[in-house]
This record gives C-alpha cells, sequence and structure tokens, in this order.
C-alpha cells in the first residue's frame, strides 16, 4: 500500500512562558513517535485527555510547529521544515474537521460562503457557476438541502453544523483529512448520523482519513488501524480487529476494560483493571516508559529505559519490556 | 415507601422568544437503596428535573406538581426549609468539579464549613471526618491534601473531593448529574468505582443522569428514558436494555456504537429532536419514530403499565412493535 504520511521521531514540544515557576519549562507533548498512514486507510488514534493527539494533529496541519523529527507528505515534502508558503499549497491537500461544529463557523458567512471559501482561497478564476455547482454537489453529499445555502450557522443544529464542516473539508478533493474529535461534542442519535455519514463518504471518495477520538466504541467502528497514545508516546499500534481482541499492551488493556459497555450482563461480570492515581504531568515525564507510573507490570528496567515499539509477530506494535510476542 | 416520589413534575421557563417546555408530566419513583438511572439526549430535561428536586432552577422557571422526599413536600416551600434538607439529607455532585468547588477556599474550609452547619460539630471534629471520607473516596495522602485548593488537584481528584463533600452528612438521596461525564475513561472508571463502594457502603439511594448508556449498564438499578421533556420508558435495566418497549429506546440503543459487537451500519434515528417552544401535539418522538400512527399525532398518549414499576409512554400497542 502506498504510503500518504510516514512520520519519524516526530516531536511536538511546548516552551512555557510566563511566570518565574514556569520559565525554561517544556511541555513534551509528542515525544519521538513514528508511524505510517496508508492511502485509502482511517487511522484511528485514542488516548485520554493530555496523552498528545490533539498536538499530534494540529502539527500535521502546522496548526503547531514540530519540533524535530521528520514528516514525508506523499514521500517528499518534509511537513517538519515547511515554511509558511509551503503550508499554504499543503493545506489544499490536508483538512481538518474540528470538535466544536458551531464554534469553527464563522457565524458572520452563510453556507455558501463558508463551504464555497476554500475554492475562492485556492482556485481564485474559478467562475462564480463553477463555485456554485460544487458547493451544491458537496452539500448533497453531506445531506444539507438546496434552500439552506444561504442561511446562517446559528439556524442550525450541532449535527447540521458539523456536517457544514465536512463539505468545507472535502471541497478541495484532500489527500488526507483529519478528524480531531469531530463527533464527541454530539448527541447520541445525531453522533450516529454522522459517524455513518464519514464512513460513507470514506468508502465512497476513498478518503485516507486520521480519526481522533478518546471514545473506543466510536473509533472501534469506523478505523481500520488504530494506535494508541499515553503522555505523548506510542503504546500500541495494530489493525483494529488485533488491538480489540489481543491487547497487548497494559494501557490499551486499562483502557478498553474501563469503557462501560451498554449491556448490563456483560458489566455484571466484568473485571474493571482499575488504573490508580493520574497521568503524570507532560512537563515531568516519567524517566523511563512513561506509563510506568501506573502500570500493573512494571518491573525495574521500565523505570531506566524507554521501550521502543517492537514487532508481536501477528501485525501488532507493541512498546512495552514486559509483553513479549 | 419511597425515599423520592416525583408526580407530574412540570418545568417550564419564561423567556423573551416564548415559553419553553423543559419537563412535562413527569412522575418516578426512588426506593431506598436503589441506583435509578436517567438518560436522554441534550434538551431532554433530565438535569432541569433533578435541579428541581434540589430546589436550584433559574429563577424564570415555573414549577407545578409533587416533589415529595422521606414524605416532606419540596414544592412550593422556602427556601430556608429547603437549605435544612439540601446538603444534608440530600446532596448533589454536579458535571464539572471545577467549577462547582469554590477557588478561593482551600478543601479543608469547604469541607469543614458543611458538618459545622448541618451537624453543628466543632471544627476539630468536622476535619477529623473530612478526611475520613477523603480516605473514603481514595485520596493519597488526605490527611496533607485537605489543605489544598481545588485547582491543585487533578480533574478526577476534584470530582472525589466533591463526592466526599456530598455525602458528609450522610444524605439518604445522593443525585449525581453527569459525575464522570468530563472525566477520562480510566478516571471514570475509578469514579463509578467509588459510587458504587458507597452506595454499599452507606446503603443510600442515587440518582444519576447520564447520557452514557455504558454508565446505566455499570451502576444501575433502574433507568428512566427521557425526550423532549417526557419521561418515555421507565424499568429495571435487564428490561430496557434486552427488551425495550418504546420505539426511541429501541432506537437509542441501536444507535449507540458498542465494544461488545461490531455492526456493519449503525442504525440512526432520522430527523432531530423538537423545538421545546413549540412541542407537537400528542408524542414528542412522533416525528423520527419509525412506527408513528394518526393516534400518535393528537390527544393523549397511554401510560402502559407492566410489572416491576415498569411502564412506557406510547399509544403502540404491544405486539404490533
Amino acid at each position: 500500500m502506498e504510503k500518504l504520511l510516514e512520520i519519524k521521531d516526530l516531536k511536538v514540544y511546548f516552551k512555557l512562558k510566563g511566570g518565574l515557576l514556569c520559565r525554561g519549562k517544556t511541555v513534551y507533548a509528542v515525544d519521538n513517535i513514528s508511524f505510517d498512514v496508508y492511502k485509502g486507510e482511517v487511522l484511528g488514534i485514542v488516548g485520554e485527555s493530555g496523552c498528545g493527539k490533539s498536538s499530534l494533529a494540529r502539527s500535521l496541519v502546522g496548526l503547531n510547529d514540530i519540533t524535530g523529527g521528520r514528516v514525508l507528505f506523499l514521500g517528499k515534502d518534509n511537513l517538519a521544515s515547511a515554511n509558511s508558503s509551503r503550508w499554504h499549497s499543503l493545506r489544499k491537500d490536508i483538512q481538518f474537521i474540528f470538535q466544536d461544529p458551531v464554534a469553527s463557523l464563522n457565524p458572520r458567512m452563510t453556507v455558501m460562503e463558508i463551504i464555497a471559501e476554500p475554492l475562492n482561497v485556492y482556485y481564485r478564476h474559478m467562475s462564480k457557476e463553477d463555485v456554485l455547482t460544487k458547493v451544491l454537489d458537496m452539500m448533497h453529499l453531506v445531506g444539507l438541502s438546496d434552500n439552506q445555502i444561504n442561511r446562517y450557522p446559528q439556524e442550525f443544529s450541532g449535527g447540521q453544523c458539523q456536517r457544514i464542516g465536512i463539505a468545507r473539508a472535502l471541497i478541495l478533493d484532500p489527500h488526507l483529512i483529519i478528524c480531531d474529535e469531530s463527533v464527541s461534542a454530539l448527541d447520541v442519535s445525531i453522533k450516529a448520523q454522522i459517524i455513518n455519514l464519514l464512513k460513507d463518504l470514506q468508502k465512497k471518495l476513498s478518503l485516507t482519513i486520521i480519526f481522533i477520538s478518546h471514545d473506543l466504541s466510536v473509533v472501534k467502528y469506523i478505523c481500520d488501524r488504530v494506535l494508541v497514545m499515553y503522555l505523548g508516546n506510542i503504546m500500541e499500534l495494530a489493525t483494529k480487529e488485533l488491538l480489540y481482541r489481543m491487547h497487548y499492551h497494559p494501557y490499551t488493556q486499562a483502557l478498553l476494560s474501563a469503557v462501560p459497555v451498554a449491556n448490563p450482563q456483560l458489566e455484571r461480570n466484568k473485571k474493571t483493571k482499575l488504573l490508580e492515581g493520574d497521568l503524570p504531568s507532560p512537563i515531568n515525564p516519567p524517566h523511563g516508559c512513561v506509563f510506568s507510573t501506573r502500570c500493573p507490570l512494571v518491573e525495574s528496567r521500565c523505570k531506566e529505559s524507554r521501550p521502543m515499539l517492537k514487532p508481536m509477530g501477528d501485525g501488532s506494535m507493541v512498546a512495552c519490556f514486559v509483553v513479549n510476542p | 415507601m419511597p425515599i423520592l416520589e416525583v408526580k407530574n413534575l412540570n418545568v417550564s421557563f419564561k423567556t423573551i422568544d416564548g415559553i419553553v417546555k423543559a419537563v412535562n408530566d413527569v412522575s418516578f419513583t426512588v426506593e431506598q437503596g436503589e441506583v435509578l438511572g436517567i438518560v436522554g439526549e441534550s434538551g431532554s430535561g433530565k438535569s432541569q428535573t433533578v435541579l428541581g428536586i434540589m430546589g436550584l432552577l433559574a429563577s424564570n422557571s415555573i414549577v407545578s406538581g409533587s416533589i415529595k422526599f422521606l414524605g416532606q413536600e419540596l414544592i412550593g416551600v422556602s427556601t430556608a426549609a429547603l437549605n435544612k434538607v439540601r446538603g444534608n439529607k440530600l446532596s448533589i455532585i454536579f458535571q464539572d468539579p471545577m467549577t462547582s468547588l469554590n477557588p478561593y477556599l482551600t478543601i479543608k474550609s469547604q469541607m469543614t464549613e458543611v458538618l459545622t452547619l448541618h451537624k453543628g460539630m466543632s471544627k476539630r471534629d468536622a476535619l477529623a471526618e473530612s478526611i475520613r471520607l477523603l480516605d473514603f473516596v481514595r485520596i493519597p495522602e488526605a490527611k496533607e491534601r485537605v489543605g489544598l485548593y481545588p485547582h491543585e488537584f487533578s480533574g478526577g481528584m476534584r470530582q472525589r473531593v466533591m463526592i466526599a463533600m456530598a455525602l458528609l452528612c450522610r444524605p439518604e438521596l445522593l443525585i449525581a448529574d453527569e459525575p464522570t461525564t468530563a472525566l477520562d475513561v480510566t478516571v471514570q472508571a475509578q469514579i463509578l468505582q467509588i459510587l458504587r463502594d458507597l452506595q454499599t457502603e452507606f446503603k443510600m439511594s442515587v440518582v444519576i443522569i447520564t447520557h452514557d448508556m455504558g454508565v446505566v449498564a455499570n451502576i444501575c438499578d433502574r433507568v428512566n428514558v427521557m425526550y423532549a421533556g417526557r419521561l418515555l420508558e421507565s424499568g429495571s435495566i435487564d428490561n430496557i436494555f434486552f427488551d425495550a418497549k418504546h420505539p426511541y429506546t429501541q432506537a437509542l440503543l441501536n444507535s449507540i456504537p458498542s465494544l461488545d459487537h461490531q455492526v456493519e451500519k449503525l442504525i440512526t434515528i432520522p430527523g432531530e429532536p423538537p423545538n421545546l417552544m413549540s412541542l407537537p401535539q400528542g408524542c414528542v418522538f412522533q416525528g423520527r419514530c419509525e412506527k408513528v400512527h394518526n393516534d400518535c399525532c393528537n390527544g393523549d398518549i397511554m401510560v402502559q403499565e407492566f410489572a416491576d414499576k415498569r411502564f412506557m409512554k406510547c399509544n403502540l400497542a404491544l405486539g404490533q412493535g
């Protein structure tokens, strides 16, 4: 399969400014992670708040600076060294769908203006008729009707606004779509509609999607491969089937067992692997394995050095000293 | 006798645009030692129902009906009388622990205040009791941490502090309004475990509001399903999850992606919930219901009752479904 993105040793750090106590400190949001994204796949990135999944996503569209490492887009462009004019042309191919559907739309623009804006930026000479045709096509594709074209975002519900956001992201035919918690803010019945829409569009247009979510059930439903992050590091990377069946890494196990399932019988018989304590601060991450402070299987070597991702033989990649093939 | 008896509760709000009917004719009971879940999507009236119970509704609200807590009517009583019950026999924890704790006061002063006020305890006893409860909700080094400010705790820790605070007076009924929604799954699992332990230890009743069917399956005994201000179905969790009768409950359960099985396509509910300012005549779910027929669009909707305090509001005759 063709690689769309090759990410090698990506680092995203934030230097803290401000008060005396913070000066000189660094937040290690994404620390040395490597993975590939293949054309036409949906890659899920899961993890809890503060694990760096959003920093990672934002760095792939230039919303955060990349501190170090290499990100090859279509085998050639290194996003880590792209300047602002290069980013301008790159963003035509990499589009973002945000979490808050209402806040991500300009309240003073009509649906037409919102969805057409990317065209106006990248295809300035496109005729008005062509723009209108494209916008209407896109609106039909995401399930909006013609008569909504001159309305403003506040006239729409959250689910409808997210449809507008999706139309805006798709209108340039991007190579890669990044969905950052794109369905988290929606209600159950509306969420299901948007998830189905994304899945249909992905099939129909063979989109490549990086789907970021904290909701493991949604990821299971929509993704092909899943990457589990914890405190800026990759814990496990596997196909969906393997991840949900094998879950080798102790963190993946804890994460999966913590999700309450909508089935009282299963819940009654379930043994939740409770994690002790809280996520350590990304300003001062543990020296060895980042999960070592909460890991039930922790050994002394885990506190000394950081495990690399290693293959488990079945295609899964796991960063753990203790778990072996 | 039930701990809490809500009868024909109506809550509406006067706004510039008109009357918003947030809760419509809701009746249910909570028994001693029972965990009742209230599920629904945003705008279903689940939070307004419990705010009504706590007497915490906004000033533009109009409330009618009856709420009896331990036999005492709560609607229409003075704030002073309510204050004797609230925080004492009846406690609430909110979704966002940061905004419900006072950032200017230490945990110590916020917790001991409850006990000196309601129980007339000395400061020293109150502090000892506060530490005991912080220990119970598994705050490490509670003795040292009790002197800290809310911002010095993580989100999960803060929610534990809130739970400890709500339990100080050994309430008969604890109301938890989306207690784990703002938390990560692993922290949510910890909090649910604590709530379960507390419930067995103190034998109190709990009303838990959530939009997460997983949380309901995990912790509740019975569940109320609300939609657009109405209580559409109520029953034990086994009844609701494995034998839902109301079309809305069925559709809701079908539209959740789940970890325990893989489906090719989620079954969605078409359309959106109705506007609470212009609710349709008849059933509130008619616009999205696939079993809708003429009877649903006018007049009263039948309440069908079954064994085990199970009921649903739907004109659909059973067997037709």
